[in-house]
């Protein structure tokens, strides 16, 4: 059955209520490849709804993985009775049809049918690159190379439907090099919504040179320097403290720039986006995951805090707009505020320009243990490794050290922002450095 | 729930799988229930429910694994996708062993089955959390959460086992976040497990009691030191430090692979002779419990390290096979939706022979942990990090003020080898562990431990 006549369907069972149907269905395959032999491959279909419903303000929510008749009718009873025991909010109602935001997206289901073999010399020729760049990368935890593709609908009982697919491809690896006793790790990803737009050889290479970079490091001193974040760490930060941006946050005293709408929260050179149709973004879509159309949200614009990020609740709750920020993280959740393309804007300097600059200080190419990070009090403390920079020069590997702050400070206290723009899934940051940072070592 | 996989068709499936030979055929069959209830701002917000249905199918030849997921149940769709497995081998038919169905040394009772209490008496729990949560004028918001699932599992394979398993799990989560002085700080607590809402029902008082007074407290707290320091971890801290600084390197996934620090090590001294170190499958009501694995293996009891010295790795299927041993029941999975691999159950550093108190009174200067959070390690050269969300100075041998949370950074084996006082307590912590983009239940636990020198990663001077 096609996925919005399933939706019509259990919308014709609606009574007195505000109904929602959200389905999805994916196909997978990835090839895992270690030693270049192939370690596993996996073909998949997931599918699956799910149904709210808010009566009176009292919302709830069932889902099942069964794409029938039967299992809808089953899910929009639990569905109710879950509304029954909701505590009531006059804010909880669904969108009215808005419209598609124009996006492009590309398509390319011919990749998804290509043979086994061919998908798993992508793999192959993954770890190859890594091995060919020096003798020293001698293992591989996975060279890997995943396509889907993906139908959407979303259907409501105020005559919204729409319904939304693509494809995408990621290629992957965790390479490892050895000296003298020494082992360390190297990784690197990349996505595309096209395979012939998708990086096989430089994801393999600079995984290898990650990992030899590192090869010799040790601990260094405790100090307080300046720290410079490569593009993929500083992604990682933004994704972990991405929350403190959500209306819901804000709302819920949950986010620490609460209060400080229209105030200097970062460095001056620093703007933040969230883009729904960014091109060929992996979370670029016509509508969000209840809807609405996406769009272009200037969330910090040159160190001012501009918006939050607001799903149909969260605006209805303080008579705004929705930003198209509804996410859901599958069929089995409800939507809530979060990010879909989220990046800091590249700025003018080259990283080797911003590294040249530096006296003494640490570049920092591997954190550990982000999730650790308090997205609520913005306090942070994480393992890092990376280089020691003495005179605007890489002059030794270290690692088993941490930095820690606060993510307020991190960004009121960047003084450079790169060139060079970096997505890490649906998260993009260039290079950039913090005046001074805590750094604990010996 | 009329189950759509009986051992007929499941036999059925093993055959089609190996048409072009295979050293091994497994079909994992699922019905997930579960539902789960969150209250913010006071509010009983989310009340979701739903089903998850489906089937993984293994096949393994020449070291390589073939594996599909579906959510399409029906005879012809599996039948179908078990011939496009097969499609990937080339060789002979073999013939699947007889399945057999396999009854498990220990089965972990539910008293009082989740799925048939009242919905309304769930919701109490969490309004019985959110008033005592807010009992202190510095509260600011306070979010409570309740889970529970209801995993049965059929799990049949070539070697002629069968199991089937009903696995109910139970969890409640509150949150505290607390204001002062325009400084948030936030508490946490967990409780739950392998059981029924028998696991829940009393204690959520006390739950939001502890959770509130950490936020609280943690308001008033001087930031952490930065720099080495002794570090004496009380037994309620939790285990993720054991988890991190040795349990993950002992997956013999890792270790084949050579990615482990502890790779061709059995048999020599890894840590300190103070040291112990069990995985547990079997322990009663723990959140990393099962009776079987997520292959059909009988969860175990497996001493890793014993004294010091390196005992045993932990196996699933692949890996066993590999070394031509025993699976140790260590073939976890987050559901049909993944292969299995070698993960830990419940991991724990075994009690020693001093006194807790002893400990802290001999220790001149250092830092005290009483909770710890998440944390995470790379194996390879066996750096981990673990999250400390409630800490105090240590002083003279007495506990000093409160120091806000950091992370603490080490090197698994240098870090175990220096441990040199083992308390006689012990304290369980539970949580998920994510590995390969998984995530499964866990529990761990530690007795007070003093580490001579480990790197804390605070902002203050030591």
């Amino acid at each position: 059955m096609e996925l919005l006549d399933l939706a019509k369907k259990v919308l014709s069972w609606g009574s007195d209520e505000e109904l929602e149907v959200y389905l999805s269905r994916n196909h997978s395959t990835r090839i895992e490849v270690s030693d270049l032999e192939v370690e596993s491959s996996n073909v998949s279909t997931s599918e699956g709804l799910g149904i709210r419903c808010i009566k009176e303000g009292r919302s709830g929510f069932a889902y099942t993985t069964v794409l029938s008749v039967q299992a809808a009718e089953v899910a929009l009873a639990e569905a109710r009775e879950n509304a029954r025991f909701a505590d009531p909010d006059p804010a909880r109602t669904l969108p009215q049809p808005q419209g598609e935001a124009k996006v492009e997206l590309a398509s390319d289901k011919a990749a998804l049918a290509l043979p086994m073999e061919e998908k798993i010399e992508f793999a192959r020729r993954i770890e190859r690159a890594a091995r060919a760049k020096d003798s020293r990368v001698r293992k591989v935890r996975q060279a890997q190379y995943a396509d889907t593709s993906y139908e959407l609908a979303i259907a409501n009982s105020k005559g919204l439907a729409v319904a939304h697919s693509g494809t995408f491809f990621t290629s992957s690896i965790l390479a490892v090099a050895e000296d003298n006793g020494n082992a360390e790790m190297g990784w690197s990803y990349h996505f595309a919504r096209e395979l012939a737009k998708l990086d096989l050889e430089p994801v393999g290479e600079e995984a290898a040179q990650r990992a030899l970079a590192l090869l010799g490091a040790q601990r260094g001193q405790s100090a307080r320097v300046p720290v410079i974040l490569d593009p993929m760490v500083a992604a990682d930060f933004l994704g972990s403290f991405a929350s403190a941006f959500s209306a819901e946050s804000v709302q819920k005293g949950k986010s620490l720039f609460a209060d400080l709408l229209g105030q200097q929260v970062a460095a001056p050179l620093v703007t933040l986006v969230d883009d729904g149709t960014y091109p060929e973004g992996i979370s670029t879509a016509p509508v969000d995951d209840e809807g609405v159309p996406t769009q272009r949200t200037a969330i910090i614009e040159g160190g001012k805090l501009t918006s939050f990020l607001f799903d149909t609740y969260t605006a209805q709750k303080e008579g705004a707009s929705s930003t198209g920020n509804a996410l859901r993280s599958s069929f089995r959740s409800t939507p809530s505020p979060g990010p879909t393309n989220l990046f800091i804007q590249p700025g003018e300097k080259s990283p080797q320009q911003i590294i040249g600059e530096i006296k003494r200080g640490l570049y920092v190419t591997d954190v550990m243990g982000m999730h650790t990070a308090n997205p609520i009090s913005g306090d942070f403390s994480v393992g890092v490794s990376g280089h020691w920079i003495e005179n605007g020069n890489f002059v030794k590997p270290v690692r088993s050290m941490a930095i820690a702050g606060n993510w307020r400070e991190l960004l009121l206290g960047i003084t450079a922002v790169g060139s060079d723009l970096r997505w890490v899934g649906g998260i993009g940051a260039p290079t950039i450095c913090i005046g001074e940072m805590s750094l604990s070592g010996e | 729930m009329k189950r759509n996989v009986d051992p007929d068709l499941a036999q059925e499936i093993l055959a089609a799988m190996l048409v072009r030979g295979g050293d091994f055929a497994e079909v994992y069959w699922e019905h997930t229930v579960s539902q789960s209830l969150f209250l913010e701002e006071g509010r009983l917000e989310r009340l979701t429910g739903g089903e998850d249905l489906g089937v993984g199918l293994r096949l393994v030849k020449g070291g390589r694994t073939y594996y599909a997921h579906t959510n399409s149940l029906e005879r012809d769709a599996l039948l179908q996708l078990a011939d496009k497995l097969a499609r990937g081998a080339e060789g002979a038919s073999v013939q699947a062993e007889e399945l057999l169905l396999r009854e498990p040394p220990v089965r972990f009772g539910v008293r009082q089955p989740a799925e048939e209490v009242e919905t309304g008496e769930k919701v109490e729990l969490l309004r019985i959390i959110n008033q005592t949560a807010r009992q202190a004028p510095q509260v600011r918001q306070v979010t409570a959460s309740y889970g529970n699932t209801l995993q049965e599992v059929l799990i049949a394979n070539s070697l002629g086992f069968m199991a089937e398993d009903k696995r109910s799990r139970v969890r409640l989560v509150v949150n505290v976040i607390a204001e002062a002085d325009g400084k948030i700080q936030t508490g946490y607590e967990s409780a739950g497990g392998v059981g029924g809402f028998e696991l829940v029902a009393t204690g959520a008082e006390q739950l939001a009691q502890v959770a509130r007074e950490r936020a609280v407290r943690m308001l008033s707290a001087k930031p952490a030191p930065s720099g080495q320091m002794t570090v004496v971890m009380a037994g309620e801290a939790g285990g993720t430090m054991v988890h991190e600084a040795c349990g993950h390197g002992l997956e013999a996934d890792l270790v084949q692979k050579g990615l482990s620090v502890y790779a061709g090590k059995l048999g020599q001294q890894v840590a300190s002779p103070l040291i112990t170190v069990i995985d547990d499958a079997t322990l009663p009501g723990r959140y990393g419990s099962y009776a079987f694995d997520d292959e059909g293996t009988f969860g175990q009891r497996t001493v890793l390290i014993e004294n010091g010295i390196l005992k045993s790795y932990m196996y699933d299927l692949d890996t066993a096979l590999k070394e031509n041993r025993e699976s140790t029941g260590n073939g976890r999975r987050e559901s049909y939706r993944s292969r299995p691999f070698p993960r830990m159950s419940n991991t724990f550093i075994a009690s020693g022979e001093t006194d807790p108190d002893e400990i802290i009174a001999s220790t001149e200067h250092g830092l005290y942990v009483t909770k710890m959070g998440g944390g995470q390690v790379n194996t390879t050269n066996g750096d981990f990090v673990f999250e400390v969300t409630e800490g105090y100075l240590l002083e003279k041998g007495k506990i000093g003020p409160p120091v806000r949370g950091a992370t603490l950074i080490g090197n698994g084996p240098q870090v175990l080898s220096q441990v040199d006082l083992v308390g006689s307590d012990s304290g369980f912590s539970l949580g998920v562990c994510g590995k390969n983009g998984q995530g499964v239940p866990v529990g761990d636990a530690q007795p007070t431990l003093r580490i001579p020198n480990l790197v804390v990663g605070g902002t203050e001077g030591v």
